[in-house]
């Protein structure tokens, strides 16, 4: 039976939703989805310094299983500067602190508690919002 | 209603400021008035109980919802508790007046 992958627990998501190249004519070219899992391999990794085992501890994975996130992170940043390509990040299977929205309008993220009257963006109202959590 | 804004400075042309407990001022924003008062944050140097201290005060504020950069998992657990709403902003270079053109 495959063991049932699970990340630790995200409080504070990415504060980006993408980054785009500039200076270049390959605007066309799809974007490459870089997942939450990998974002944070990354920043463990290369930004927090940590080694594989204080990062895989972290994310509640095996050392196997985060070495192959880190590989898919690293292959993934490498494709988007060669390629000249967008990066945009995608909720993968990181499991987000109860429940976050996130709003497309004007990108913030926001809870929606049991007494609020709207299911609406909290910001700008907008109907156009999606759950980041999976 | 009533938002809480974390704020660098005490005037609507401040810059937001990212950190919640440790923000260097609370905007209150109130929505039927459309008029923003600043309170300074006299518990950012406190060393302990920071969060509490602070979501104490939001709550003494009578907001419904708080507009800040980061929530840390302890302050989410208290202001879901006290049924107010957390709002995230992705930019952080934004000044009080652009974030309050913002709310509809
Ligand atoms: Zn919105």
């Amino acid at each position: 039976m495959p063991r049932q992958r699970r990340l630790r627990k995200v409080v504070a998501p990415p504060k980006f939703r993408g980054f785009k190249p500039y200076g270049t004519s390959n605007s066309s070219a799809t974007a490459i989805e870089l997942l939450y899992e990998e974002y944070e391999a990354l920043k463990l990794a290369d930004y927090d310094m940590m080694n594989h085992k204080e990062a895989s501890e972290l994310m509640n994975v095996s050392r196997a299983t985060f070495a192959r996130i880190y590989e898919s992170a690293r292959r993934k940043m490498a494709q988007a500067l060669v390629e000249t390509r967008e990066i945009k990040t995608v909720y993968g299977n990181a499991e987000m602190d109860e429940s976050w929205h996130l709003c497309n309008d004007c990108h913030a993220r926001f809870t929606i508690p049991p007494s609020a009257n709207s299911q609406n963006c909290a910001l700008c109202s907008s109907t156009n919002i999606e759950s980041i959590k999976k | 209603m009533n938002i809480i804004i974390t704020s660098t400075g005490d005037n609507t042309d401040a810059v937001f400021d990212k950190r919640f407990a440790r923000a260097q001022y609370f905007c209150v924003y109130n929505t039927d008035t459309r008029t923003a008062q600043f309170i300074s944050n006299t518990s950012n140097n406190n060393a302990t109980c920071i969060g509490d201290t602070v979501v104490d005060k939001i709550i003494d504020l009578k907001a419904s919802k708080v507009i800040s950069g980061d929530f840390g998992s302890k302050v989410k657990e208290l202001l879901d508790k006290a049924n107010i709403q957390m709002i995230i902003l992705p930019n952080t270079e934004e000044t009080i007046t652009q974030i309050i053109n913002k709310i509809k």
